[in-house]
């Protein structure tokens, strides 16, 4: 069901500001869209917010980014805030993140919740999890990523003898019927979860806001990476075992357009999806695995997607000026103006020029610059940015990466020196 | 440089060094085990088979990373061979009594929990000849500057991945220079928010970029390059 926009004039103007940057149409302002994280629990310390109380009390965590979106006015709904459900990790208890208020952290109040890289996958278990992928998820990867799930490594329906309710008795198993529990507990907490996070989208859109994206995906090979194998583990494989990282991979990137085919059927007026990239940077793979396990599956996702009308944002992480001319030339197999292209660093006039026609380019003020900067070096930059890469369209501006932490005054300065030009 | 232990001829002798040097910039680990046990038997000193074999190896590995012939991958591997060979080696050089070129004391800032860095710097460092103290990750400025105090380090090499945690690298360096530690020791700092403007601006020795460059570096301040 689509949300009733209160303010349509401004939701109006703002949709066609950031559609006519994707376009690579100039417009008469240059689009403010810069992501914010924690952010707005910093500038409004009467809330009296902290991360760790933002994860348990997202109503007020709500409250703090609408108050920052009416303020600030950005072109979109920036509030890059997941759906995360703390209430749920707490009995999951789950071994890849830890958070501000798990009983026994070490993480103060006003830390994000930070991730760790275990080998879930273990490098001879490449051919198992290819050859029956749901199996390994549910007997080998959800019981090593959440604790409480040890009993679904017992879940195992074989119909050898198929009379009456026979071939489900393995549910009796006491371990996996709490698993089962567990599970049936979380679908209820996750619901909820999901229908708070939905209250927030709709009250910004209400108030004007159209969304930035609409769902988030990530490049086959940083899945493995991040989620299966760890940097280093997947390091040693880049090296030992190639060929299993791109079965992997090829793997992963079915899964993801199933999962993103979705967003084809969907009536809205923003149809975006943003992958955050974290393992292909300089220096981290060479340029030939680059384009063969990285790019090669994660190409075939975005050709999926501009082929069913939905803009991919390439939201690279980490130093990326090796990759600049490869990438360029793999966006020219599409249209122009279908992806966005955001790099956290690098010389934005020469990036401005190399994808010039071809996708716009996001990004552009350093988080360090917001944090510890000075007002003036922020007026400074927006005005670089606006003259190099926003005169002919095609740009949209934001900080190098989701803002935890600025001073107030650059914030402002983001926001008033983008508007006055 | 050489120790007596040693009758045989540079010449014989240098085929076997750059076997090893090859082996760890291979990643061929059980070359450089067998290199290093036929070494000793026939009369290699362990400091001749550590250095000019082993960190040899990982130095020419990191030429080549700098010119982008290799990536992180190849040096992990590298150095994952150059410490099996250093725990071959091991007790020999206890008994020729083969002092590290200095010492690192290592750690990723309070409230930052992620350890790959940090990690990737401690093997690069110790694949250069340094003896590393790791002191872990989430490690508070007092804890750092008690290992300063206690292990009194060449080096100080602090990492960081969240921008949440970077205003850490400061809080360490003020704490060090109160409590008069600060002129003793070369810090380093590194991680992903961090550059070279900003170590500069906080009062850090160096910055590196990566760990590979993080070993070079410390070589170099501390003049052993």
């Amino acid at each position: 069901m689509k949300t009733n926009i209160v303010r349509k004039e401004e939701y109006k103007a703002r949709l066609k500001r950031v559609n006519d940057a994707i376009a690579l149409k100039e417009g008469a302002q240059m689009p403010v869209a810069p992501l914010v994280n924690g952010l707005p629990y910093y500038l409004y310390p009467e809330l009296g917010l902290s991360h760790r109380s933002a994860l348990y009390d997202f109503e007020k965590a709500m409250e703090a980014h609408i108050r920052f979106h009416l303020e600030f006015e950005p072109d979109g709904i920036v509030a890059n805030i997941m759906p995360l459900c703390a209430k749920a990790a707490d009995y999951l208890r789950p071994t890849m993140l830890d958070w501000p208020g798990r009983a026994g952290t070490p993480l103060p109040d006003d830390s994000i919740y930070q991730m760790f890289e275990i080998e879930y996958l273990k490098e001879d278990e490449y051919d198992e999890l290819l050859g029956d992928y749901t199996g390994f998820i549910l007997r080998k990867y959800l019981p090593r990523s959440y604790k409480s799930l040890i009993g679904l490594e017992q879940f195992r329906i074989d119909p050898t003898c198929g009379i009456m309710d026979l071939p489900l008795s393995p549910l009796a198993n006491p371990a996996l019927r709490k698993a089962l529990q567990i599970l049936l507990d979380y679908s209820k907490d996750r619901e909820q979860s999901d229908a708070r996070y939905t209250a927030l989208t709709d009250r910004l859109i209400q108030n004007g806001f159209p969304p930035m994206y609409t769902a988030v995906g990530q490049v086959p090979f940083d899945i493995l990476s991040d989620y299966f194998r760890g940097t280093v583990g997947t390091f040693y494989d880049q090296v030992e075992r190639p060929d299993k990282i791109l079965g992997a991979c090829e793997k992963f990137m079915s899964v993801e357009i199933d999962a993103l085919s979705a967003q084809a059927g969907v009536d809205a007026d923003v149809k975006r999806v943003f992958f955050p990239m974290h393992k292909g940077m300089d220096s981290f793979i060479s340029d030939a695995q680059y384009r063969d396990l990285y790019w090669a599956p994660y190409q075939k996702i975005l050709q999926y997607l501009i082929g069913i009308g939905v803009t991919p944002i390439i939201y690279t992480e980490g130093p990326y000026e090796t990759r600049t001319a490869f990438i360029r030339e793999k966006l020219h197999e599409f249209p122009p103006g279908s992806c966005m292209i955001h790099f956290e660093s690098g010389d934005f006039a020469e990036l401005k020029k190399a994808f010039k026609g071809l996708a716009c380019l996001t990004g552009g003020v350093s988080l360090q610059m917001l944090e510890f900067g000075t007002r003036e070096e922020v007026v400074e930059r927006v005005k670089f940015l606006a003259e190099n890469c926003a005169a002919c369209g095609g740009f949209i501006l934001d900080a190098s990466g989701a803002i935890e932490k600025a001073k107030r005054e650059n914030i402002e300065a983001m926001f008033e020196t983008a508007r006055s030009l | 440089m050489f120790s007596g232990k040693s009758t045989m001829v540079s010449a014989v002798r240098k085929p076997l060094l750059e076997q090893l040097a090859k082996a760890v910039e291979d990643g061929r680990s059980a070359d450089v085990v067998s290199a290093i046990e036929h070494g000793l038997d026939v009369g290699y000193s362990a400091q001749e088979l550590l250095y000019e074999g082993l960190i040899r190896g990982m130095t020419d590995i990191g030429i080549k990373f700098k010119n982008h012939e290799v990536f992180i991958p190849e040096v992990l591997i590298a150095a994952r061979t150059l410490k099996k060979g250093q725990e071959t080696l091991r007790s020999a050089l206890i008994d020729e009594g083969v002092e590290p070129i200095g010492k690192a004391v290592v750690a990723t800032v309070s409230g930052d929990l992620h350890d790959i860095g940090k990690n990737l710097v401690s093997m690069m460092l110790e694949g250069v000849g340094f003896r590393v103290i790791d002191l872990g990750v989430d490690v508070t400025a007092e804890a750092i500057g008690e290992a300063v105090k206690t292990h009194k380090p060449d080096v100080l090499a602090l990492s960081v991945l969240l921008n949440t945690t970077l205003n850490q690298l400061m809080t360490v360096i003020s704490y060090l220079e109160e409590n008069s530690l600060r002129d003793h020791v070369i810090i380093m700092v590194g991680g992903a928010p961090v550059d070279e403007k900003f170590a500069q601006k906080i009062g850090a020795d160096a910055y590196a970029k990566d760990a590979v460059s993080a070993a070079e570096t410390a070589k170099k301040m501390i003049g052993k390059m």
